[in-house]
């Protein structure tokens, strides 16, 4: 019988080594191409990746399911080490790929999946974001600037960086409300 | 700020990309607003799509063996059970004695990123002798510098004070009226730097006296710093190296006014 990540954390508060194992051979892959998109350096994506799970093993019992789902917290964890190591190590964003087309069907493929709360309409929305908006919100999320340090770093005013994270960050809301009809939150908004 | 003016600043709240003061008045609105909080969760589930920007690729398979020596160096050294006053971290020699075991076992990697855990911040303790007597030390100092300890709307009862020597390089929390904690709640420092960066200051809880001291870890000036606070967390702290996932339990603004 397969367990269910809720299951394994569970098994992994009690202790249970091999329940971190099975988790790590469910994610390592997912939690190393976040890293790695973030570090675009192989050992230390692969560092940020076993720091990820021993942090997983050390706080298992911090995930609360009523926050999200459990493969978007375990990412988050992923990327906050990530930036963390990137802003340490003073790495060039501009020195790592900028506007990477990700495997766009094989992210659909895997955050189908029962355990997760990414669902693939909202990526084919993030694909369809404008390249103007698209940077300056990768630039955020994925190596952790400010809406101040990406207009320096981009040579754009504040204002316009402004206008264009809100814009797609729009888009995303919207198309993720779009597919929860039954979002106990959602409430027609301006 | 008007609620309008907070509603605009959430998109880039949920990717973290505010400055310092334009978040500090959106966690404000957060702590007291829920229609603000089912908002801002509407954008943070549209931004978790983002990973999905991220070009897939396979783990290196010796991962999982990584993993496996990185689990069995920390059963090798990890004490037993002690009562909840510090997160769980090797004191040096049990550092030297899991490199000593990984090199052993022939995953030397493992040892280069166990000692690298000696950069990590120490943990921050209440009541520590330390904490209390360097605060009277630095507060009977010409120049020392003060600033006032604000509570949040967790409890609007917590008091308390920032002590920093005249030169800049240490500084004490004294703090009152701290809520309780139960067994499984603690309290984590967070340093923001100049550069609205948080920084993790490590975990304490109430002290049994009538105050609570907490040195703060500076690794630079404390001109270097805008503002120190605290969140209540649960055990072992937040996942997440610079970002809470409780409440706030007070602040320190160290900017001028």
């Amino acid at each position: 019988m397969t367990l269910t990540d809720a299951q394994l954390l569970n098994q992994i508060e009690d202790g249970d080594e091999a329940a971190l194992l099975t988790l790590h051979e469910r994610y390592a892959s997912l939690v190393y191409s976040v890293a790695y998109r973030v570090l675009n350096d192989r050992m230390a994506a692969e560092e940020v990746t076993q720091d990820t799970f021993m942090r997983l093993w050390d706080k298992a019992h911090t995930y609360d399911s009523a926050k999200g789902a459990f493969v978007p917290w375990l990412l988050t964890i992923t990327r906050r080490l990530a930036i963390d190591l990137f802003r340490r190590q003073n790495r060039d964003p501009m020195g790592q790929t900028m506007l990477i087309d990700g495997d766009r069907e094989r992210w659909e493929h895997v955050l189908a999946g029962e355990h997760s709360d990414l669902r693939p309409t909202l990526v084919a929305v993030l694909y369809e974001l404008p390249a103007e908006q698209r940077q300056p919100i990768e630039l955020a999320y994925f190596y952790g600037m400010t809406q101040s340090q990406i207009a320096e770093y981009l040579d754009l005013p504040l204002g316009t960086v402004k206008t264009r994270i809100r814009s797609g960050m729009e888009r995303l809301r919207a198309a993720w409300m779009a597919e929860s009809p039954g979002n106990p939150n959602r409430t027609d908004r301006t | 700020m008007a609620h309008d003016d907070v509603i605009e600043l959430l998109p880039a709240y949920a990717l973290g990309a505010l400055d310092e003061d334009e978040r500090r008045l959106v966690e404000e609105a957060l702590a007291s607003d829920p229609d603000v909080r089912a908002l801002l969760a509407e954008y943070e589930a549209g931004a978790a799509s983002l990973v999905a920007l991220a070009p897939l690729r396979e783990a290196p398979e010796h991962l999982r063996a990584d993993l496996q020596a990185r689990l069995a160096a920390r059963r090798a050294v990890t004490p037993p059970p002690t009562p909840l006053e510090q997160p769980r971290r090797e004191p040096r020699w049990w550092l030297m004695a899991a490199a000593a075991l990984v090199v052993i076992l022939g995953a030397g990697i493992i040892a280069v990123l166990l000692l690298r855990e000696e950069d990590e911040p120490p943990p921050v303790t209440p009541g520590m002798g330390n904490g209390a007597s360097l605060y009277t030390e630095l507060a009977e100092q010409d120049g020392a510098l003060w600033y006032d300890v604000m509570p949040t709307e967790l409890d609007p009862d917590v008091s308390g004070a920032l002590v920093v020597s005249p030169e800049g390089d240490r500084a004490v929390i004294r703090l009152e009226d701290l809520p309780p904690l139960s067994p499984d709640e603690v309290f984590q420092l967070w340093l923001v730097d100049a550069d609205g960066q948080r920084i993790d200051g490590g975990l304490f809880r109430q002290s049994e006296d009538d105050a609570t001291y907490i040195e703060v870890p500076l690794a630079a000036p404390i001109d270097r710093y805008l503002r120190f606070g605290a969140s209540l967390e649960p055990a072992g702290g937040s996942p997440f190296p610079d970002k809470p996932t409780g409440p706030g339990v007070f602040s320190v603004r160290l900017e001028e006014p």
